[in-house]
């Protein structure tokens, strides 16, 4: 564990040696050095922009996320279990999967204009069809033994559902929330480059016009940590939760 | 109190792919009176697992009717033990009997079986990390912990240790002697049958149907005299046909 922290603290302090390394060759204002970068975020933090502009996304990506893992669970959890309905609908399916995440946006934008309704609905259209199809794998992998041994024993529903079918989905939603919190930050993003007065998107939009790039770099890295955050501090231990009866 | 008359016409497993439809039960009829253990013996794969689970109530789409008798109103509590155990992998051996009860049943009796099982050390350990002998032996505490009116078992003891075996054999009697108890117990092994059972019902092959109901007589106090159960094994083997191909 301890080894493990060196090497990765290691492997972290090379990549901003060859960032210092680069932005003192190239010696331009397009490749800032970290420590101005750090500056610079922290400046932003200070004057309270950047918690501001970040805690919008974040709630974009919250409600979208949420509102996609429950209607693609349920959608998945339905198809899973019921073979006609499947393969009536999977061709959609591979429809929506296919759409490009852009075509998504602009059509909710254009359709229900630039409002925030419109933008959390691209973002959960964008993402619902991974969860459905992760979902459904999992339910046809339920296993019918545990299944019939639950009746046999007069479980309930509630019961059934606690303990024998939660924790064989977990797995499956677990996989299905991160996959998802990484291609919803993304989508996110671009929702709100094309069409809202605020967030992280509309911020790097802003200072993209301005070539700011110290700005840029430093709001990336404020919602990589963010992010490793959620995946460290609540998904990660989640996991090795559900996961500790495994030999 | 059970007393159950099995009526079962037919039964048929529908065309699969290139299997064909196959009737697996015909003409199957017997009556099972309170306090009866009866074992069920036949070729395998002639449908005795498929006959468990229609009384067990997990399989309903037959032909015919599993009726509660007249003189026995309540629906029996009925306790399964599946050929491979089906505990539930992510629950501890202990939990996974806890969770059969009903509300108000007396959860002490579990560590009391769980000890004369020879479990109590690893009552806390998950199903996993148990040899497959541990894992039927906590099934077959589950089974008991519902004080069941009708136990169904299939094949139960198969790869426990000889040692083990005969030990979970007198628990059963015991358990089956100290309170009205019907049971219904597949077996391969014709001595295990005579030493448990008051009743053999032959099976045929596919369909299956009832060739012999044998009323075991050997005085329950001579059981214990594996000479006396041998003399009585080639007594049967003699007068039933059936039996002699395959015991």
């Amino acid at each position: 564990m301890r080894f493990n922290l060196a090497v990765s603290s290691a492997s972290l302090i090379l990549l901003l040696a060859i960032w210092e390394l680069c932005s003192w060759v190239f010696n331009s204002s397009l490749l800032p050095s970290p420590l101005v970068v750090a500056q610079v975020l922290w400046m932003e933090l200070k004057s309270g922009e950047l918690p501001y502009h970040l805690g919008i996304t974040l709630a974009r990506l919250g409600v979208s996320f949420i509102l996609a893992m429950i209607l693609g669970t349920a959608l998945g959890i339905f198809l899973g279990r019921h073979k006609k309905a499947d393969r009536f609908f999977d061709s959609w399916l591979v429809i929506f999967l296919n759409i490009p995440a852009l075509v998504t946006i602009i059509l909710c934008y254009v359709w229900f204009g630039l409002v925030e309704t419109a933008a959390i609905l691209a973002v959960v259209v964008n993402k619902l069809p991974n969860v459905v199809v992760t979902l459904r794998e999992g339910t046809r992998a339920l296993n019918r033994d545990l299944t019939e041994m639950g009746q046999a024993y007069r479980f309930s529903t509630i019961k059934t559902i606690r303990h024998i079918i939660w924790p064989q989905l977990f797995p499956f939603m677990m996989a299905a929330s991160r996959t998802g919190l990484s291609l919803i930050w993304k989508i996110v993003l671009v929702v709100e480059l094309l069409g809202r007065s605020n967030g992280m998107g509309y911020q790097l939009h802003l200072f993209f016009q301005l070539f700011d790039v110290p700005k840029i770099l430093a709001y990336t890295i404020a919602f990589i940590v963010i992010i490793q955050l959620i995946e460290v501090a609540i998904l990660k231990p989640l996991e090795v939760r559900s996961q500790r009866w495994r030999r | 109190m059970t007393c159950l008359d099995i009526d079962i016409c037919k039964k048929i497993y529908p065309t699969v792919g290139k299997a064909k439809q196959r009737i697996v039960i015909e003409n199957l009829k017997f009556s099972l009176t309170t306090n009866q253990f009866v074992c069920l013996v036949g070729p395998s794969g002639c449908g005795k697992t498929t006959l468990l689970n229609i009384v067990g109530g997990l399989d309903k789409n037959f032909e015919g009717n599993i009726k509660i008798s007249q003189k026995c109103k309540s629906e029996p509590t009925i306790g399964y033990v599946f050929q491979n155990p089906r505990l539930l992998p992510w629950r501890t051996a202990r939990e996974n009997i806890e969770l059969v009860l009903q509300p108000g049943d007396n959860i002490e009796q579990i560590d009391v079986l769980l000890k004369t099982l020879g479990l109590a050390d690893v009552a806390h350990a998950y199903p996993e990390r148990l040899s497959l002998g541990m894992s039927r032996r906590v099934a077959l505490a589950r089974a008991f912990a519902i004080q069941p009116d009708l136990l169904i078992m299939d094949e139960p003891f198969v790869s426990l240790d000889p040692l083990t075996a005969g030990r979970v054999r007198r628990l059963l009697l015991e358990i089956w002697e100290q309170r009205p108890l019907s049971v219904l117990f597949v077996t391969h092994d014709l001595r295990e049958a005579i030493v448990l059972s008051d009743r053999l019902l032959v099976l045929s092959e596919s369909p299956m149907t009832l060739v012999h109901d044998v009323s075991v007589d050997l005085p329950r106090s001579q059981r214990g005299d594996s000479s006396k159960v041998e003399v009585f094994r080639k007594h049967l083997v003699t007068e039933y046909n059936e039996l002699k191909a395959e015991f």
